[in-house]
């Protein structure tokens, strides 16, 4: 176990390395110079220059560089331009939103996809079956945005249950946090909902075949305990390495989501910095979502082989 | 390769009984699979789908009963009725025949990528795959590429090259083309250790001809069924570009920024947002399935139980 976490955590960093200097390099893709294209076009030479000195964008791109990767090894992602703060601050700031809108989307996906999973591979080939499985595909292709604006329309327009949009910090109380964020969490859920519970029901199809469901059945086990102890067990196994994929998902996701229901999260700030060009924060949000990416995966790897000692020995 | 080496391989026609039909005849392989593929309902119910959107964006010239951007400012934000069937926008334009409209853009962004997709896809994933030396670092970098959120990624991209058609097409290629390259990789890296690519070394062919040849035409399957869902993901995030206001610039009409205008009136007139999101829903609904009915005939080892 201990050289599979080394190796599994070692490979990480060609790859972070990579995220990095894709981070980096993502403001030489803006035609044209990008001081005068931040600027706008009613700006005054001074200010072009103003904003080029602040971006160092008069420095020789190797110096820029370099200080791009002194300045992370010190956990410094930059000023913000239009923020007036760093780029590290605003990001934190942001992201008890985006998790609380990621964590919950997950909590009710997963938990409706394995419910959803189950039932539809024990009663395989039934109606049941079939309508689960309708839904899983449409929750893989449903807009999430669209179904966003649907509920907001449906339930807090029209019947007044919910707000709109805007977020509730937890500390207010769990009630209203809970209802500011559950239309976005179900918009956000969809998508990984269709995902889990096609795999869900995969591998519980797989694992009730498996010898020692026909043992655990042949001893008397009733049938819940068959279904609900040795076979669940291990459809969750194959399920956790989705998640890290799932995790990928959220975090792109949550970038729309948030911005349909204005929530004030670390999404929506990436957004507005690509809206506006705002450099540093584009390029911090970009290393930060793939770093979160990367290590999630490197979790779930570490998660898996714990699972399943089987992994660690190949 | 020499002559004699292709007519041993290849000079008895295989006349066996699974290539002929219920009468005797020879059939191509290719009517083989398309009689699977017809006998699979959740496939036909995902051509009908995607037919129907295909017709839409074919035929929006003639199906619409407006022009895609004739205002009519005298009603705006206008309730469905007998001339405009599904109301009106903020503009006072036609929401159907902005829709139908759309629908072109969407397919024409969707198919483009798709192609682009294909291409860059396939180089990169066996070249990756069939030269050991390079598969590292390709991979490394395909990694680091797949760590953003594609849809992020595509944001970025469209953004920073300027919101148009094409660098809608160029950003979303740019953040799904790595998924399709690591599928490719995935099917050289096992295809070519087969005894007919050994044969096909043997008999000295050049490693082009064992690429093209041998080895790509092979992995066709999985690379067929991954660009149908790359379609339907790329449909979806077009749209998404589109609602966020990097997609095609307006007046162009696209379901995505048909969503977005209709969400700065949606207690007044919340018509406006319904129609494109279901057509978006049916199109990716109906790619999905095609994609599943392919999976199914084309990829038995990928097959989901059924």
């Amino acid at each position: 176990m201990g050289r599979y976490l080394v190796y599994r955590l070692l490979s990480a960093i060609p790859v972070l390395l990579i995220v990095s200097l894709l981070s980096f390099l993502i403001i030489f893709l803006v035609p044209g110079d990008p001081a005068s294209e931040i600027a706008g076009p009613g700006a005054s030479a001074d200010e072009v220059s103003r904003i080029r000195q602040s971006l160092g964008l008069d420095q020789h791109v190797g110096i820029r560089m370099l200080a791009w990767y002194q300045r992370l090894l010190q956990g410094d992602l930059g000023q913000s331009i239009l923020l007036n703060r760093g780029v590290t601050t605003a990001i934190l700031e942001r992201a008890p939103v985006t998790l609380s809108l990621a964590g919950l989307a997950l909590v009710l996906s997963l938990g409706l996809a394995l419910v959803l999973g189950v039932v539809a591979a024990v009663r395989q080939n039934t109606w049941v079956d079939q309508s689960a499985m309708t839904m899983a595909l449409l929750g893989l292709s449903l807009p999430d945005f669209w179904v966003g604006l649907v509920m907001i329309y449906l339930f807090a327009v029209l019947l007044g249950w919910f707000p709109t949009g805007g977020y509730v910090e937890m500390s207010k109380g769990v009630g209203p946090w809970l209802r500011s964020l559950i239309m976005p969490a179900t918009a956000l859920g969809l998508a990984q909902l269709g995902l889990l519970a096609r795999i869900t029901r995969a591998t519980m199809l797989e694992v009730l075949r498996q010898d020692y469901v026909r043992t655990a059945r042949a001893k008397g086990a009733p049938e819940r305990h068959v279904i609900g102890r040795h076979a669940l067990a291990n459809t969750l196994i194959p399920v956790v390495t989705v998640i890290g994929i799932i995790v990928g998902i959220l975090l792109g996701g949550a970038v729309v989501v948030e911005s349909v229901f204005a929530l004030p999260g670390v999404g929506r700030l990436i957004i507005g910095a690509i809206l506006r060009r705002d450099y540093p924060v584009i390029q911090g949000g970009l290393l930060l979502t793939a770093s979160i990416y990367v290590f999630v995966n490197i979790l779930v790897d570490i998660l898996y082989a714990w699972l399943d000692p089987r992994v660690r020995y190949e | 390769m020499p002559g004699w080496i292709r007519g041993c391989a290849m000079s008895e026609p295989r006349l066996d009984e699974a290539e002929q039909d219920g009468a005797g005849r020879w059939r191509s392989p290719a009517w083989k699979t398309w009689r699977r593929l017809r006998n699979h309902r959740l496939f036909m119910t995902g051509l009908i789908l995607f037919g129907l959107v295909a017709v839409m964006a074919l035929a929006a010239g003639f199906l619409a009963p407006h022009p895609p951007n004739q205002n009519n400012f005298r009603y705006r934000l206008g309730a469905p009725t007998e001339t405009y069937l599904l109301g009106t926008d903020g503009f006072g334009r036609d929401v159907l025949s902005r829709v139908l409209y759309g629908a072109r853009v969407s397919l024409r962004i969707g198919l483009m990528v798709v192609i682009l997709n294909g291409i860059l896809g396939t180089f990169i994933g066996s070249t990756a795959g069939y030269f050991r030396r390079l598969d590292n670092p390709i991979m490394r970098l395909m990694d680091g590429l797949m760590a953003f959120p594609a849809i992020l990624l595509a944001i970025a991209l469209a953004a920073a090259l300027g919101a148009s058609e094409i660098n809608v097409v160029l950003a979303l290629t740019a953040a799904y083309a790595p998924r399709t390259a690591r599928i490719v990789r995935a099917s050289v890296l096992v295809i070519r250790e087969m005894e007919y690519v050994q044969a096909a070394v043997a008999a000295g062919a050049g490693y082009l001809r064992i690429l093209f040849r041998h080895i790509l035409t092979n992995s066709m399957a999985p690379l067929i069924v991954q660009l149908t869902f790359i379609f339907a993901v790329s449909v979806l995030a077009e749209a998404v570009l589109s609602f966020i206001g990097v997609g095609p610039p307006p007046p162009t009409p696209t379901w995505g920024n048909i969503i977005a205008d209709g969400r700065n009136y949606i207690r007044e007139a919340p018509w406006i947002s319904l129609l494109p999101g279901i057509a978006i829903a049916v199109t990716v609904l109906g790619l999905n399935l095609l994609g599943d009915g392919l999976r199914d005939v084309l990829d038995p080892r990928m097959r989901i139980e059924r």
